[in-house]
């Protein structure tokens, strides 16, 4: 037992070793996953790294760490050439899970960490038994964990079939909006219909809304899997420009979408390279401003309600708003004599082409902005902004939809097409008689505001509808427009897929929905919509 | 029970360094740190009168069982205790370390009682 050794003492040795063997780790994994191997010289020495942390976490009673690091080792020893995709993330979430573990070892949080870690040596050692069961049986039968613990007893499913599970959920919910919807309408034609039957009827919607929140769950990843690889890449791309930074992760068990997981692990990657090359000032000038020399920038993960919340900040030098309010006068993008509000000028950074620095940094440059990076989050129906941070240092907030799969919507028609507005980013409808004029500006009072109106014959080029009835105002980061509208048709939860890419994404529509019918419900996005109007305004108005 | 007056342990990880300063230390012994095979012998060298090695298997640059051939066969230490302590315990390792000119062999992780009950053997064995 660890109890007969001074583990105060020792377990603050061991931390400080073993961050130096997992930065080796790192190193190891970052070469395999560049390169597709492991040069036997560093492969060798790589395991008798892990060995000695091996070692010394048997010492300590560490068993969940020791147990982690032998599954590894095996892993490595059996050969990894040419890993999958899903494999170098597995070992980089595994790499994320031990430094966690080492971290909290001896503390009062050891517990939750070590649970994590042996979920990752099971997943690893699962993965392994598949790729060669003769190496890797031993480790198997020698740190399997003992039975019973839920969160290691694991299916994998393809994701065909959970697509085609959501999608049988969607239209069941679908038919019973649908008879709710006639029982009420005979309701009211005196059709009697007893209120037993309804209360079935409703007693099917409100099952079926658990059964679409349990199969949504079953898409849900832990963040953390995507988050591994960034503490060992941080450390690199500081090292390679002479600087000193570390990442800390916080919230690395929030749960997003699979999809919304692979698809943000490129931005991130970007966001957060951004802040090691733009942020983190070097060690002389982080001195020179009073700063410790070593950078540090943090990836917090949160789920606020429905949303996911990701923050990538640094406690570098911040945003140089002057420079950038200059550059949007030379490029015009602003007039001379207008001001522009700090938040604004900061998000004229997610701009085309718009750039503050005269030279091409090799390391985020690579020809990739950070519009690309806003894009991207906005095809997952998601939000970017940046601020400064109080404290000093730029903060980067990536909001996105918990479930991307199931969207609450508003169904209506415009220009003869059956369109949708997810229900989040609704403020209102508004009879369209209560237009009024500023100006040559069509606007809506929504409170104290005048929201312009946004028509889609002027948006996307269709045709003017007949019989324009209603304005929905949509509401996104401040911003408001209100959207012209034919008819209500109702609300409901629409099971969203991408559109498909013809010639690339259309701005505004965010994917589609197929009705039973083989109808098709084009899903349109709020500030993109926002965007666009302000822009076709602008250019009319010149 | 001649507790050993000098001994030199072959050790790269400070952890373990720390601890068998804690347990040897309060026996009085002596104690010299290499941390990998090829120290270890430069310090086996300048020291002649050392009256028990520790040798961890795992080491950069020359492996405990390497250095344990070298210790007896170039520099002729024929009859002092070597003790080897490792994470790997097959048979086979304990053979090849055994092979090597080793006299015992004790598994990691330890207890301090395992240690010191390891160490009054091999004093018991050869009185050096």
């Amino acid at each position: 037992m660890a109890e007969s050794f001074d583990m105060g003492s020792l377990i603050e040795e061991f931390r400080d070793e073993a961050r130096d063997q997992m930065d080796r780790l790192d190193a190891g994994l970052l070469e395999l996953e560049r390169t597709g191997g492991l040069e036997p010289e560093s492969r060798s020495a790589l395991l008798r790294t892990l060995h000695t942390l091996k070692g010394n976490a048997g010492m300590l009673g560490l068993s969940e760490i020791r147990d982690y690091v032998h599954v590894l080792e095996n892993v490595l020893k059996s050969g990894v050439e040419d890993p999958s995709a899903t494999r170098v993330e597995q070992l980089f979430e595994g790499a994320a899970a031990l430094r966690s573990a080492v971290e909290v070892a001896g503390g009062e949080d050891q517990e939750q960490a070590s649970r994590r870690l042996a979920g990752a040596a099971h997943r690893l050692e699962s993965a392994a038994s598949t790729d060669s069961p003769a190496q890797t049986s031993a480790a198997r039968e020698e740190s399997a964990p003992s039975g019973g613990d839920p969160a290691l007893d694991v299916l994998r499913v393809p994701f065909v079939k959970l697509d085609a599970l959501l999608n049988e959920v969607g239209e069941l919910l679908g038919e019973a909006d649908a008879l709710l919807q006639m029982l009420e309408e005979r309701g009211r034609a005196g059709d009697g219909v007893g209120s037993d039957v309804r209360q079935r009827a409703e007693a099917i919607r409100v099952r079926g809304d658990r059964l679409r929140d349990a199969a949504m769950s079953l898409r849900l990843v832990p963040i953390g899997r995507i988050l591994g690889r960034f503490p060992g890449l941080v450390r690199r791309v500081a090292r390679e420009q002479d600087k000193e930074a570390t990442l800390v992760l916080t919230g690395e068990s929030t749960e997003v979408d699979k999809s919304t997981a692979d698809a943000l692990a490129e931005p991130l990657l970007h966001l957060v390279r951004n802040a090691v090359d733009h942020g983190i000032e070097a060690p002389a000038a982080r001195e020179r401003a009073g700063k410790p020399r070593h950078g540090t920038i943090s990836i917090r993960a949160s789920q606020q309600g429905d949303q996911v919340r990701l923050e990538i900040s640094d406690d570098g030098a911040g945003l140089a708003l002057n420079a950038v309010r200059k550059r949007a006068r030379d490029l015009g993008i602003v007039g001379e004599d207008q001001e522009l509000s700090d938040a604004e000028a900061a998000q004229l950074i997610f701009r085309p082409g718009f750039s503050t620095r005269t030279e091409v940094s090799t390391v985020s440059g690579r020809g990739v902005g950070l519009d690309v990076v806003l894009r991207t989050i906005r095809s997952l129906r998601g939000d970017l902004e940046v601020k400064r941070r109080p404290e000093g240092g730029t903060l980067f907030r990536i909001t996105l939809p918990l479930t991307v799969a199931i969207v609450p919507s508003l169904v209506f028609t415009a220009s003869g097409e059956l369109l949708a507005l997810p229900a989040s980013a609704i403020r209102r409808t508004v009879r369209l008689d209560r237009m009024e004029r500023v100006g040559r500006t069509e606007v809506i009072r929504d409170g104290e505001d005048l929201v312009p109106l946004a028509r889609p014959e002027r948006l996307f080029g269709w045709p003017a509808g007949d019989g324009d009835n209603f304005a929905i105002v949509v509401r996104h980061g401040g911003r408001k427009a209100a959207f012209v509208a034919e008819r209500l048709v109702d609300q409901r939860d629409l099971v969203v897929k991408a559109l498909p890419a013809y010639g690339g994404r259309v701005r505004g529509l965010s994917g589609g929905s197929v009705l039973p019918g083989g109808q098709v419900i084009l899903l349109l996005d709020a500030a993109e919509l926002i965007e666009l109007n302000l822009e076709r305004r602008e250019r009319s108005t010149v | 029970m001649n507790a050993p007056r000098k001994v030199l342990i072959l050790e790269d990880s400070p952890m373990m360094c720390s601890l068998y300063r804690m347990v040897l230390g309060p026996t009085g012994a002596e104690l010299h740190f290499a941390d990998d095979g090829v120290d270890g012998l430069d310090l086996a060298a300048k020291e002649p009168d050392v009256d028990l090695y520790l040798v961890d298997v795992n080491l950069p640059r020359m492996d405990g069982i390497e250095f344990i051939r070298k210790l007896r066969g170039e520099l002729g230490r024929q009859t002092q205790p070597v003790l080897v302590i490792s994470t790997e315990c097959t048979d086979r390792d304990r053979a090849l370390a055994v092979d090597a000119g080793a006299d015992a062999y004790l598994c990691k992780p330890w207890q301090p009682e395992d240690l010191r009950s390891a160490i009054e053997t091999l004093e018991r064995r050869s009185p050096a």
